[in-house]
């Protein structure tokens, strides 16, 4: 466990370091004081819509520095043959990518705590900041915790940075839409594509349970539910990822 | 004495993994092909070698990098490094990329914390070995910073941070100035004094012949000779390692020659 932390600690501090990492969060941070702006275009709702593009450019933001660190750490370690320096330290290679995935969820909150927090800000003085809006950074975080442990399993199977890339980025667009696709598969029985469709909704990430839009208007949300469908997911990937891992000749 | 590694008889294909490639024919390559030696416990042991011999994959499959497809390899007296034995290895890699955005102090501290050293004993540990290799003035600075012969000391920083018992150098003379290598040397003969068995690869025949107890000669993935270097220049005056190395290596009869000890 303490290597695991270990891992996860430097994970952290090295994406804090890298530059892509930092250019796309400080265009973050100014894109959300420009949203500032829409205030006086937005008659009476300036509030809601500073929170709203505000929280949209928050996940998209982050989304893009989870994936590009995510689809890409593994893939570089091997390449660079640095993953040897960590493995030869008495560190098991199971041990290792749930250290790398620790680190990286680290960064998405340290993330979104920074942009959701400059953000909240902003809303506090607008009167718009309540406790939705802290519900919705969590399922931010939840989500792109979920999509860095899919980057990660789409490096090890991958030895391309722009293949790892794409797939990671298309789990994104298609968790979104799971209920459609499971609603396309109803309606094809008996065929090739039903059982495509089928696989696809069972293997892609639900976002629709991590959509914080839905829960605007509920008073009761199930973070039982919520809280452990990540958790559950999570691990099952990183299991998966593990066992392509071990057989995977460095 | 005992023998702290035993390697019988290991092969390694490098398969085409390239599913075009391989359409077209492509089979890969041979890596190694049936090597066998013992490494003796407190020993300095040296693989020579043409580029492209073997050397890296054989200190790979030892190290548990890399699994041969036939043979068998024993370290400590076991058939598999379990990840805790690790704990007694240091290991540099041939080439060594560390994160570039991370301070020295930071990577070795890292490193520290893997090899489970409290966090008490690791500063000073840090310090002792920078100390030694020259590096304390750029414990604070960012790895981006160092030159190749920098990076490379860092590397040799890092494999010797646990004191370990065994210890692995992938031509740990690369990039070095002539102060530097004899800095390495110096360290190198210094762990021995202390127990520790050093098994290193290189190119570069003065070192290997200054310091190995025994030389193990490659070439096109297969063992041609253990040299007993203290025997050798005690039965030869004018023997030249550099000399008999390129006799053997381009003789047609390379693999014939016995196994020497």
């Amino acid at each position: 466990m303490k290597k695991i932390l270990t891992i996860g600690k430097y994970t952290l501090k090295e994406n804090i370091s890298n530059k892509v990492f930092n250019g796309i969060l400080y265009f973050g941070v100014l894109s959300i004081f420009f949203t500032t702006l829409l205030d006086g275009v937005a008659l009476y709702e300036g509030g809601r819509v500073i929170r709203d593009s505000g929280l949209f450019l928050t996940e998209f933001l982050i989304m893009l520095i989870t994936v590009y660190i995510s689809s890409t750490y593994v893939i570089k370690a091997i390449a660079e043959k640095s993953i040897y320096l960590v493995l030869t330290k008495a560190v098991t290679k199971s041990k290792y990518i749930m250290g790398i995935n620790l680190g990286i969820i680290y960064s998405v909150f340290c993330n979104v705590f920074l942009m959701g927090g400059i953000l909240g800000l902003i809303l506090y003085t607008k009167g718009e900041f309540d406790w939705w809006y802290i519900r919705a950074l969590f399922f931010i975080g939840l989500k792109l915790s979920i999509m860095s442990s899919l980057g990660i399993f789409f490096s090890i199977i991958s030895d391309s940075f722009v293949t790892s890339t794409i797939f990671t980025l298309f789990s994104y667009i298609l968790g979104h839409g799971v209920m459609e696709i499971k609603a396309i598969s109803e309606k094809l029985t008996g065929s090739v594509f039903q059982w495509i469709l089928d696989l696809l909704y069972i293997i892609l990430p639900k976002f629709n349970l991590l959509n914080y839009r839905d829960y605007l208007e509920v008073a009761d949300t199930n973070y039982f539910l919520i809280v452990g469908y990540a958790v559950v997911y999570i691990t099952c990937v990183i299991t998966a990822t593990n066992i392509v891992f071990e057989k995977k000749r460095l | 004495m005992k023998n702290i590694i035993s390697v019988k008889n290991i092969s390694l294909d490098y398969k085409e993994r390239d599913i075009f490639k391989k359409i077209k024919g492509s089979k890969g390559s041979i890596g190694i092909e049936n090597i066998s030696f013992d490494v003796k416990e407190g020993e300095i042991f040296s693989i020579i070698g043409l580029n492209g011999a073997g050397k890296t994959s054989t200190l790979k499959c030892i190290l548990g990098l890399m699994k041969p497809d036939k043979g068998e390899i024993e370290v400590f007296g076991k058939k598999e490094l379990k990840r805790g034995d690790f704990e007694k290895v240091g290991y540099l890699p041939e080439i060594s990329y560390y994160p570039k955005s991370m301070k020295l102090i930071d990577l070795m501290r890292y490193y520290g914390e893997l090899y489970n050293i409290s966090k008490g004993e690791l500063d000073k540990k840090i310090d002792q070995i920078l100390e030694k290799i020259g590096l304390i003035s750029r414990k604070m600075d960012k790895l981006d910073k160092f030159s190749k012969g920098m990076l490379q000391k860092v590397g040799i920083a890092q494999a010797i941070l646990n004191n370990p018992k065994l210890l692995f150098l992938d031509e740990p003379m690369s990039g070095l100035d002539p102060l530097a290598r004899e800095l390495v040397i110096e360290i190198i003969l210094e762990l021995k004094s202390k127990g520790t068995t050093i098994f290193f690869n290189t190119h570069i025949l003065e070192d290997v012949a200054s310091i190995a107890d025994r030389v193990a000669i490659i070439d096109k993935g297969k063992l041609v000779e253990v040299l007993d270097m203290k025997k050798i220049v005690l039965e030869q005056d004018d023997f030249l390692l550099k000399n008999h190395f390129i006799k053997t290596v381009s003789s047609p009869s390379a693999f014939e020659a016995p196994y020497s000890s």
